[in-house]
């Protein structure tokens, strides 16, 4: 009986031994000979591997994280509660959004693109000459004045008010901003087209000043050219008296003139950067803004 | 270092070319005094003839003008003054004084030639405006063929890249850095030594492609060139020079006033510095280095919302950081509730760009209050910790109060920071 008690597990041995090689002779035969059966191992007893965060993390997602298998399939009557649920939450977050809308900003970004003046034979930046200004005068030798939309013109006015308001530097991006609103461009900064309930008579005001601008910036780029002419004249004057072709006194008087000429267009373009500092304030005389 | 010799070549070419201007004009001073007394009475070389010469001249500068040569020569005269003036002020330290001087000689005479000299007058004075003005009118006069090549040297154009970017113009600033290295590549000494001015020029290329494009392209451009040391710490390395240089950029704006570009430059740095907690490109990632880096990355989001504040009028988002939000506010509006994933990290990616923007805030918060998803992507690799979502939301609150705090949903965000028993701000 003793002999008996220590055989027993032998023998479970013996015939679980007999199994094993009865399924891999039979595996074997059927031509299995390449499955490694070692990988069953980590699958005794409770040896089986917990699923890890991602596994449930895709689970309450319904989704498969490299392919491992979801051991519980949803019934239908819990996908339809999963997804009324998630319908719900959607629901409840859709509700406290804040929508966003192009109307709150009044700019959209579908508009052309403009360039703002950066060159050219003057210096359109520097504070102490014609002021932040300068470039939105330069600017508005690009534009008709009367073809300016109105919503051009209630922008630009806006932003023109607003410029005076910041540093100085600030007052400058602010009137490159003015320059592409002007033109129709994209713009960086917010404006409120409602902000300026302009008449047809202060839109027409408007138009003027803009022609206004247009002419002292002309004015500024024509001395450059007047000094080039003027001085080629003076040099012609000078080689008619040397060649005698007029006397020494139609000469002098000759020079006076061009003198004249060119210290009234020096004048004119020093009136004219005057002008343009003076910019905010004409647009203040015009609109009565409501900040 | 490289910036301190790239501060002696400038003074030393703006010296040479106050001395050239001085010549310049001396020569048409001398060319009045021929043109008026005659050659002979120069040959002569008495004093007598000389002095009288000098006291026509003189006297001719102080009546009214008879013939546009003595408009010209009285315009010379006080460009003259000008420059004598603001060599002088240099000299003595007065950087603002020379600069407005100069600029005032500028503005008689926009000659490409001063223009190159009050690049660097104005670089010195912080008129980052004007030297984008002197850069683009030598260009222009290169162009034309009005002036040699080497009036744009290597220190011109640095200047003119950098102020180009402290306005916040950078993939402008870029191009004009990117022209100056090609140019180094060539080897042409008018321009400038390779050895002294690649680094130094590759430097700021990096920043300004950071921020123009993401790190990643960064690392692999500086990687390409060999400039980051290979030690295993290559990305702590880019990470130091990109905050470096855009804190400079915020310092330099900063200094200015220029409450535009500062915004766009606190922007580009709370970007990099909190997408760093969520990549460590160089951060310890201890637990008390990480609640300190929190309060770095929220101190920079509260100079930015600072800055935006103070402006006249509100600036509008990037227009790629714009898309990115309508992309995923789309998916939002639209999509099951389990697809929101994605467009929840785009949401944090945009406040982390745009650190200004309020209705991206109260979204966020708005959409995590409800959404409890793992966040991955808000400041570090996993976000843990009891109510973490709460404390993200609740951030996310007061950061929507301090921009709008009369905005249409301000009622409603003060309601659900009292439930999260958090500090309303001005409360």
């Amino acid at each position: 009986m003793k002999k008996l008690r220590y055989m027993l597990p032998c023998k479970k041995l013996v015939l679980g031994m007999g199994i094993s090689a009865a399924i891999q002779l039979l595996f074997v035969s059927a031509g299995f000979s390449q499955i490694d059966f070692s990988v069953l191992d980590k699958w005794r007893g409770n040896q089986r591997p917990a699923f890890t965060r991602t596994i449930n993390v895709a689970r309450e997602r319904n989704e498969q994280v490299n392919n491992t298998p979801v051991v519980h399939q949803p019934t239908e009557k819990e996908i339809r509660q999963a997804r009324a649920y998630a319908e719900k939450q959607a629901a409840e977050v859709r509700k406290n959004l804040i929508t966003p809308n192009a109307n709150t900003s009044s700019v959209t970004y579908s508009l052309t693109t403009v360039n703002t003046v950066q060159n050219g034979g003057y210096l359109n930046s520097t504070p102490n000459g014609g002021g932040a200004f300068y470039a939105f005068a330069a600017d508005t030798r690009n534009t008709r004045a009367t073809a300016i939309p109105t919503v051009a013109i209630r922008r630009t006015v806006a932003i023109l008010a607003k410029a005076s308001e910041g540093s100085a530097e600030d007052m400058f991006s602010l009137a490159e901003q003015a320059s592409i609103a002007m033109q129709g461009g994209d713009l960086q900064v917010k404006v409120n087209d409602n902000a300026i309930n302009s008449s047809e008579k202060q839109e027409q005001q408007f138009r003027d000043l803009v022609q206004e601008l247009s002419q002292d910036y002309q004015d500024i780029e024509f001395v450059k050219k007047e000094e080039d002419l003027i001085d080629k004249e003076a040099n012609n004057v000078d080689a008619d008296v040397y060649a005698g072709k007029i006397s020494k006194e139609e000469g002098k008087a000759k020079l006076l003139d061009l003198t004249k000429q060119l210290i009234n267009a020096k004048t004119k373009s020093e009136k004219a950067k005057e002008d343009i500092k003076k910019l905010p304030k004409k647009i203040e005389t015009i609109y009565v803004l409501v900040h | 270092m490289v910036q301190t010799d790239s501060q002696t070549n400038i003074e030393l070419g703006s010296q040479i070319e106050s001395k050239c201007n001085q010549m310049t004009k001396r020569l048409l001073t001398l060319a009045f005094v021929i043109f008026n007394c005659g050659v002979p009475s120069l040959f002569a070389q008495t004093q007598s003839a000389t002095d009288s010469a000098y006291d026509s001249y003189n006297k001719m500068l102080a009546s009214p003008p008879q013939t546009p040569r003595e408009v010209f020569y009285q315009l010379l005269d006080k460009e003259h003054k000008l420059h004598d003036k603001a060599t002088t002020l240099k000299k003595q330290g007065d950087i603002m004084g020379a600069w407005e001087a100069f600029s005032e000689m500028v503005q008689l005479d926009p000659a490409p030639l001063d223009a190159r000299v009050f690049c660097h007058y104005s670089f010195d004075a912080g008129k980052y405006r004007d030297v984008v003005w002197c850069g683009q009118r030598i260009m222009d006069a290169i162009n034309a063929d009005k002036v040699n090549a080497w009036m744009m040297d290597a220190p011109v154009q640095m200047e003119w890249g950098i102020s180009l970017a402290v306005l916040g113009d950078y993939r402008k600033a870029d191009s004009v850095l990117v022209d100056g290295i090609e140019k180094l590549h060539t080897a042409n000494s008018d321009f400038g030594y390779e050895k002294e001015w690649l680094d130094y020029y590759r430097e700021w290329h990096y920043t300004l492609n950071y921020i123009n494009n993401d790190f990643s392209s960064t690392l692999i451009l500086a990687e390409k060139d060999n400039t980051i040391a290979t030690d295993g710490h290559q990305t702590a390395n880019l990470y130091n020079l990109l905050a470096r240089d855009i804190s400079h950029l915020v310092g330099l704006a900063q200094g200015q006033g220029m409450n535009y570009p500062l915004l766009s430059h606190w922007s580009a740095l709370h970007r990099l510095v909190r997408e760093d907690m969520v990549v460590d490109y160089a951060f310890d990632k201890s637990e008390s280095q990480r609640s300190k880096n929190e309060g770095i990355v929220t101190g920079i989001a509260w100079h930015a919302i600072d800055v935006y504040n103070g402006l006249p009028l509100k600036p509008l988002p990037p227009a790629d950081v714009a898309r990115e939000y309508q992309d995923a506010m789309n998916v939002i509006a639209t999509k099951p509730y389990g697809s929101w994933y994605d467009a929840i990290q785009k949401l944090i990616d945009v406040t982390r760009r745009v650190p200004w923007w309020a209705e991206v805030h109260y979204n966020l918060a708005s959409i995590l209050k409800t959404d409890k998803v793992t966040i991955s992507n808000y400041y570090c690799i996993e976000y843990t910790g009891a109510n973490i979502d709460n404390k993200i939301v609740a951030q996310e609150l007061i950061f929507y109060l301090a921009l709008e705090p009369n905005g249409e949903k301000a009622g409603e965000a003060k309601k659900i920071l009292r439930s999260l028993n958090q500090q309303i701000p001005g409360e």
